[in-house]
């Protein structure tokens, strides 16, 4: 049984906006569920982390098409893993990019149900979208998106478990 | 907004365990993710030097929590450029920043800036890994 809350800018069911499913529990949704991590040189990158916080690093290119690192940080909690992409393959799944001088910095993935809804919802509230719809490491499509304050985070469509 | 100071969990050592997000207006700014994702935001600010808000994402299991600062104070804290400071962080939880800074550096990290208070953890070690990727340690954290 699916559940739905109130549209996101009216408190009550009364409205006519369409509504939004509820996560389910223990899901990812609506959640910062992922990180990425670039690097111009993946085995420099994963050997690094490895030395300094024993994350294991696992090569998933031929999953991926591209080169690309799944990467676990640990079974504690909280915490989240992450994958870790080419840069130069990465900035050419996207519109060029230099606001920030490139890439060089990590994101945050959050995981929405529907991914056109939620980046319906971005730029409703004042939000940027980065780029077009593109094919996102463990999720099937994800959109990169500027918040109100310039934060560059990424949707991506589905449960991110 | 009711306030509740992040709870302990030490398992979470060398992960990911928080973000950070920067705002010159951080109430807009909570108000953005508060409708577009349904986050909800604590004022932290009594735990802190710094106005600074806790971010909740919700309950399921697979996610983490954030903290939301204004990005002038921020800045202030370390000597970082200015156009450095336009981008969320990781936070990663350890045991020793000296011992981790020293790992680190031997692997080819570059510090950025000296060690800190990062409201409203206890102390704070801003690094660059060898391919330009920004991280903040914590020690000492309640996370």
């Amino acid at each position: 049984m699916t559940h739905y809350l109130p549209c996101s800018e009216h408190a009550s069911h009364t409205c006519e906006c369409p509504p939004r499913p509820a996560p389910r529990p223990n899901s990812s949704i609506n959640r910062v569920a992922r990180f990425h991590l670039s690097a111009h040189d993946l085995d420099r990158l994963s050997a690094f982390y490895t030395a300094l916080f024993n994350w294991r690093f696992e090569d998933w290119t031929e999953w991926y098409g591209s080169p690309l690192y799944g990467i676990t940080t640990g079974p504690g909690s909280p915490g989240i893993d992450g994958v870790a992409q080419q840069r130069p393959a990465r900035a050419m799944t996207q519109q060029p990019y230099n606001r920030h001088k490139g890439w060089n910095f990590p994101q945050f993935v959050i995981g929405v149900h529907d991914l056109d809804a939620a980046s319906d919802a971005v730029t409703r509230h004042g939000g940027e979208l980065v780029g077009g719809v593109v094919h996102l490491a463990l999720c099937s499509r994800g959109q990169r998106f500027f918040d109100t304050e310039g934060n560059l985070l990424a949707l991506a469509e589905g449960d991110l478990l | 907004m009711n306030s509740t100071h992040p709870g302990t969990a030490r398992n979470a050592h060398n992960r990911v365990t928080r973000f950070i997000l920067l705002a010159d207006e951080p109430r807009i700014l909570a108000d953005f993710y508060a409708r577009v994702f349904g986050w909800t935001f604590e004022d932290w600010s009594e735990y802190s030097t710094v106005p600074c808000l806790g971010v909740r994402t919700g309950s399921g299991t697979s996610g983490v929590d954030g903290v939301l600062i204004p990005r002038h104070d921020l800045f202030k804290t370390q000597s970082e450029p200015e156009d450095a400071i336009d981008f969320s962080h990781l936070m990663i939880a350890v045991e020793s920043i000296q011992e981790t800074m020293r790992i680190a550096i031997r692997n080819g990290a570059v510090p950025d800036g000296d060690l800190v208070d990062v409201e409203p953890f206890p102390r704070g070690q801003r690094l660059r890994d060898p391919d330009g990727n920004g991280l903040i340690l914590v020690e000492g954290a309640d996370l």
